[in-house]
């Protein structure tokens, strides 16, 4: 109940913050424009095709490749890392719950309220670019699969961010996993359409299962076995994430007021 | 309010201590708590104090569970508060005046809706509580305005209900009325003790500010470089140590030369002085009447020497 509430009210807290929302979704549809503009232009020069892919089906797998990051920011590290390091995080540890059960759940409120909104408005954006999805129900099982690749990004970053429990200092690792996700994750490129070579690495990583899966899905290139990849590392990621902490209260050092 | 049924078990530390930084350099090792003990019964006001660094809120963290100890015993309700931190947490309630519980974007509404589902309060007896803690504090007309748009006194009325929304047996509070006016001071130290007569929650107070320990307390422990130098009443410490008061004076004009019998004057500079009185010499009343009567007073205060001066006042005596 007390997870359930803590959802609900990170949603709420999202949705009290009108501007803040207006403009990460607005600053998406900017992020779409642009990297569509980018393969239509690709798109034109090859015959209406890149590699795989068709123009619609690379503006509905950029929608959902952001849909799937912007709503997680990749502060979300630091935040933790300065709760950690100020003694924040004291307050939360008063409370008869899961210091990281409770965060995540708030953060999962928070995120899922921002990726609607994202998918909503960057859906209406990418028809209005390139028309309905060319796989109608793949779309559907995408929207499912974004919601998947949320869990993970905020099981990754609090894993990550628990780090700050023995460096006091998680600001080097929000930036790593920010380049890490915009590259290695396929925001700006469909994973598939790079070498082979560095595909075959990228995919089966964590960061693949965040954008590049729910962007494959959208676009109809989505496979149960990326699927089975997402939902292993979903359980990696919560696991982690819950034994950093864990280990990190026990060993926190919080000197002084 | 109802009486809480369970007031049966206070405080209990036993040589409690605390070593921050790493066992394999002895250098760089800070003994924060060097061993402490002390017991609290239930029902008790008292004052933990201290000058900066002395072990204070290192103390009060050991006692509710978020840091480990490196020596000693306590418990709290009869709670290990490191080895049962969840279970203890559903009993107590904490304030931090330099950290807030509330939500900044959202009203204190919601987060006492997050508050009371961690603590299993059910939606009636939370709207009860709210009821009866917005009255006591009067702050039912804050709790639906966004926390960002409450004042500083304000948002510590709503922090307080937050703290006693799940009837805690005992109450710590870390620097409460850090930042606080002299109006919005005075009551929070009165709703501090309203709560602990009405409710019998047992208070655990630490400040710097000597006023917050004359008018909530009844007992005060003084710890000083992670020892403890002084355990008694309020009413021994004020005939001890409180004896002395401070008093700031701005003329209107520059003063030559100032001379006020019963007090010592510190420091004069033309138009501003810091005079010393000892009350239990000198009423402070007749200081401040001559001061009145033969100089162009502009401004005047009187304040407690500084807690560090009268912690040092503490170690004369000892030695």
């Amino acid at each position: 109940m007390a997870y359930l509430t803590a959802f609900l009210t990170g949603a709420r807290r999202t949705l009290a913050a009108r501007g803040d929302l207006s403009t990460q979704v607005g600053m998406m549809l900017l992020v779409i424009l642009a990297l569509s503009s980018v393969w239509h232009a690709a798109a034109v020069a090859h015959g209406g095709h890149v590699g795989a892919y068709t123009f619609g089906e690379l503006v509905w797998y950029i929608t959902f490749a952001e849909a799937c990051t912007v709503p997680v920011p990749a502060r979300v590290i630091e935040d933790i890392g300065e709760e950690i390091g100020s003694g924040e995080i004291a307050v939360a540890m008063l409370r008869p719950a899961s210091v990281v059960g409770i965060r995540m759940a708030i953060d999962t409120g928070a995120a899922l309220a921002r990726q609607w909104c994202c998918l909503l408005a960057g859906g209406a954006f990418a028809w209005l670019l390139a028309g309905p999805p060319s796989a109608g129900a793949a779309t559907v099982q995408a929207v499912g699969v974004a919601f998947l690749a949320l869990l993970l990004s905020i099981a990754l970053q609090h894993a990550l961010g628990g780090i700050a429990f023995w460096l006091n200092d998680a600001r080097s690792t929000w930036f790593l996993f920010q380049k890490l996700i915009l590259i290695g994750g396929g925001v700006l490129i469909p994973l598939n359409l790079l070498p082979h070579a560095v595909a075959s690495i990228f995919i089966p990583l964590p960061f693949a299962a965040i954008a590049y899966v729910p962007g494959s899905f959208a676009a109809g290139h989505g496979s149960w076995g990326l699927v089975i990849g997402q939902l292993c590392w979903l359980i990696v990621g919560f696991g982690t994430a819950f034994l950093v902490f864990a280990r990190g209260e026990r060993r926190l050092e919080v000197l002084g007021g | 309010m109802d009486v809480h049924p369970r007031l049966t078990q206070g405080i209990e530390v036993e040589e409690l201590g605390k070593t921050f930084g790493s066992g394999r350099r002895g250098a760089s090792q800070v003994d924060a708590v060097a061993g402490i003990s002390f017991r609290i019964a239930p029902g008790e006001r008292c004052a933990f104090i201290g000058p900066n660094g002395a072990g204070k809120s290192t103390s009060i963290k050991m006692l509710t569970g978020i840091l480990r100890p490196t020596s000693g015993k306590a418990t709290v309700l009869g709670l290990v508060p490191w080895k049962e931190r969840l279970r203890l947490a559903r009993r107590i309630g904490t304030l931090f005046g330099q950290r807030s519980q509330l939500w900044f974007q959202l009203t204190p509404r919601r987060t006492y809706a997050l508050l009371a589902s961690m603590y299993g309060v059910s939606g009636a007896d939370r709207d009860r509580r709210l009821g009866s803690l917005g009255k006591l504090l009067d702050a039912t007309h804050l709790f639906d305005r966004p926390v960002r748009t409450l004042s500083l006194g304000e948002r510590m009325r709503c922090e307080l209900v937050a703290s006693l929304l799940h009837e805690p047996e005992i109450l710590f509070l870390d620097e409460p009325t850090i930042g606080l006016d002299l109006v919005a001071k005075t009551r929070f130290r009165d709703l501090i003790v309203r709560i602990n007569e009405e409710q019998r929650t047992t208070i655990f107070l630490t400040s710097h500010d000597v006023s917050d320990i004359e008018r909530v307390a009844n007992r005060v422990i003084v710890i000083n470089h992670g020892r403890i130098v002084f355990d008694d009443s309020v009413k021994v410490l004020r005939q001890s140590l409180l004896k002395r008061k401070l008093i700031g004076v701005l003329f209107e004009e520059s003063v030559p030369t100032l001379s006020v019998e019963g007090a010592e004057v510190l420091s004069h500079d033309g138009a501003v002085a810091q005079l010393e009185v000892n009350t239990e010499v000198t009423p402070i009343r007749s200081v401040l009447d001559i001061l009145l009567e033969q100089y162009p007073v502009a401004d005047i205060s009187v304040e407690d020497p500084p807690l560090e001066e009268i912690v040092s006042h503490m170690y004369e005596r000892k030695a």
